[in-house]
């Protein structure tokens, strides 16, 4: 497995990691978010979206519609399975947004029953303080091994 | 004129039956709700792929039901309103479809109604509001701000940058190991608590006094659950605070947008708009300016069909229709 930790002293600076991650994205990825309440899972996805050129003020959370698609370079999908203590692919059908050409940003990842079949970057936020946050990458595949390769070497 | 309103955006399938002869001056004849919520309960929210199935199922009974409280038949009916967006795309579907069944086969007219558009309007099921107005939207899925120049023409002055205001109410009452409908649980404790016992920051939007932003309460919720601090406050106090700064973030807005219009009326809609000190303190702080607040009954609040045949009637008064090729928009736009 390969990892990548940030550690990350305000919700910009989570943002900022975000972006720079999105200028590396090609489309049809999948960035599963875990981290508690407040943790900047939501946060990290409007850094995403500005990194794709896309209005980071239009991304608000998806708690209450479940899923939110911004159109932009690529179209973002911001899914949230926060309200759900377990989800099937084919129950919501997700199919259709995780592998379709868009980056999929999905959080609560976990409790998607289908997670350890799917290839997908994981980003797990910690807290680390009122305003600090540990934030993790990390990759099984040698497709999103290589994207925290790039952003490492680019960035890191 | 009879018009027919159909509203099936989220989980709840509504009808209702509304008489009017001209813009603004309606009197409901029947509104019918079949609310899904024991089937979202145990999701702690609505399930899109649950609530499209189930409006399947209700809402030709829902229509029925709305026709015999108004003591009229399809016969009877002169136009057809019906919520296009924004909401649950599936969910949108079940009721568009139906309308557009229904304007088909009884020739009758059809207009697609935004449902932000029902919301602005419902007070006016209730009272006569001379516009323009300013009317704060805020439910579990949206905080805004808007005035209400004249039918159709809405303005959006302010908006939350992230969390819904019903949301921070949720999230924090899970945080907090209470149960859903978080905004009624932390209503009813917060009368027993202490508001100023826990000193919570209100966020303030550089630029954008306008603007509304609720994450950053809730996680100053949480790290102070996560502080040794927590220990010795009682649940009461913490939800009273909490909600004194969700409210105070909510009003300073709201008042800020009414110095700047010339209106008289505030009105409150949407979910959050049933919190009693909500209404209280920004009924007070209004007063203060020589400003009145309106709800609408809480009925009128929540999702409900009377507002979209409402929303759709000074355009069906007009002779408008809408093609019945009309789709439905899940961001669809004011």
């Amino acid at each position: 497995m390969t990892r990548f930790e940030i550690e990350s002293r305000s919700a910009r600076e989570t943002k900022a990691w975000a972006r720079r991650l999105a200028t590396l994205l090609t489309g049809g990825e999948i960035i599963g978010l875990t981290g508690d309440l407040g943790a900047g899972k939501t946060c990290f996805v409007k850094g995403l979206a500005r990194g794709l050129g896309l209005d980071e003020d239009r991304v608000l959370s998806p708690t209450f519609t479940m899923i939110q698609e911004h159109r932009g370079r690529f179209t973002l999908y911001h899914i949230d399975l926060y309200r759900l203590e377990v989800a099937r692919l084919d129950d919501l059908g997700l199919r259709e947004y995780l592998f379709a050409e868009g980056v999929a940003a999905v959080e609560w990842f976990e409790r998607l029953r289908e997670a350890p079949e799917i290839d997908y970057l994981a980003v797990r936020i910690e807290y680390a303080g009122a305003n600090q946050r540990r934030i993790e990458l990390s990759a099984i595949s040698d497709r999103y091994a290589a994207l925290i390769g790039k952003l490492k070497t680019r960035f890191g | 004129m009879l018009i027919l309103g159909i509203e099936s955006s989220c989980d709840d399938a509504a009808c209702a039956v509304i008489e009017t002869a001209e813009p603004g001056n309606v009197s409901v004849r029947a509104s019918v709700v079949a609310n899904q919520d024991e089937i979202h309960r145990r999701y702690g929210g609505v399930v899109p792929e649950l609530a499209s199935r189930n409006h399947l199922i209700t809402i030709l009974p829902v229509i029925e039901d709305a026709l015999g409280a108004a003591g009229c038949g399809l016969g009877d009916i002169h136009g057809i309103a019906v919520t296009r967006g924004p909401g649950l795309v599936g969910s949108l579907l079940v009721g568009l479809m139906c309308a557009k069944g229904l304007a088909q086969a009884l020739n009758l007219p059809m207009v697609g109604v935004n449902h932000l558009e029902g919301h602005l309007l419902a007070p006016l099921l209730e009272h006569r509001i001379t516009m323009p107005y300013l009317a704060l939207v805020v439910s579990g899925g949206h905080t805004a701000l808007f005035v209400v120049e004249d039918f159709g023409k809405y303005r959006e002055l302010g908006r939350t940058r992230d969390d819904a205001a019903g949301e921070a109410f949720d999230k924090v009452a899970k945080l907090m190991g209470l149960g859903y409908p978080g905004g009624r649980v932390i209503d009813e404790l917060s009368r027993r608590g202490d508001a100023r016992r826990i000193r919570l920051p209100r966020a303030r939007l550089r630029g954008a006094p306008l603007d509304f932003s609720f994450s950053g309460i809730k996680t100053a919720i949480a790290t102070f659950l996560a502080s040794p601090d927590s220990g010795g406050v009682a649940s009461e106090d913490l939800a009273a605070s909490f909600q004194e700064a969700v409210v105070d973030m909510l009003i300073r807005p709201t008042l800020a947008a009414a110095r700047n219009l010339a209106t008289e009326t505030i009105v409150i809609t949407g979910g959050v708009a049933a919190n009693s000190r909500l209404r209280v303190k920004l009924t007070e702080a209004a007063a203060n300016e020589g400003l009145r607040v309106l709800a609408p009954a809480f009925k009128f609040c929540t999702d409900n069909a009377a507002m979209i045949a409402l929303a759709g009637s000074y355009r069906l008064l007009r002779g408008e229709r809408d093609a019945l090729d009309l789709d439905a928009e899940a961001n669809l736009a004011l």
